[in-house]
């Protein structure tokens, strides 16, 4: 199978060289009647993909109706997030997931994917120094 | 289809902690809001790409 390249999107930043770089992609959010596309962070410290709980609403995703999760950081601090079964797919590939992802309340960010769905289903490559990643679809 | 990923040439300060919508080929902002789904009824583009800005005072973990 072939890699998929992409570049890292850049960003001001005060704190070093006027400039930050992340690996960033295009996550599509298939809902029951629309979809939404949803710039997410690629994330190895983050175990499942989290999404802004503010795509639930797009999505008409009942919270009240969602299993809790408790999400953790490296603060320690425990927040409640939301688990529902959705539809995804990634920017460059056709095919559609189906998982349960989470959704957190004020999240700074559109998207985290992390190990469980996108580090599981991909091979990886990142390669700062060219400011490129690469994607490889890896089926089990 | 060609995608910018030199978000410096289109965010700003002004941007930061706000959900913006960008083109698909995320090279323009098509608007910019508080709050999501206003962002994208205003925008009413399906094809719209969404993220939230993160403030560049501030080094992130996650």
């Amino acid at each position: 199978m072939e890699w998929k390249v992409y570049n890292y999107t850049v960003e001001f930043s005060e704190l070093r060289g006027g400039f930050v770089s992340r690996p960033m992609i295009n996550l599509t959010i298939i809902g029951a009647k629309k979809s939404y596309n949803c710039f997410s962070l690629i994330d190895s410290g983050t175990d499942s993909t989290m999404i802004n709980a503010d795509f639930a609403e797009l999505l008409g995703i009942d919270e009240s109706k969602c299993r809790k999760v408790k999400v953790g950081s490296v603060e320690e601090l425990t927040r409640n997030g939301f688990a529902s079964e959705i539809k995804f797919k990634v920017e460059g590939f056709e095919e559609e997931f189906k998982t349960n992802i989470i959704f957190l309340k004020d999240m700074p960010t559109a998207g985290l994917l992390g190990q469980i769905d996108f580090f599981e289903n991909f091979k990886i490559r990142f390669e700062k120094r060219d400011k490129k990643f690469y994607l490889q679809r890896e089926k089990n | 289809m060609k995608k910018n990923s030199d978000l410096t040439k289109i965010l700003n300060k002004s941007h930061e902690k706000k959900w913006v919508a960008l083109s698909p080929n995320r090279s323009k902002v098509l608007g910019v809001s508080d709050n999501l789904a206003e962002l994208s009824n205003k925008v009413n583009n399906k094809d719209a790409v969404y993220m939230k800005v993160l403030p560049s005072d501030t080094s992130f973990h996650f």
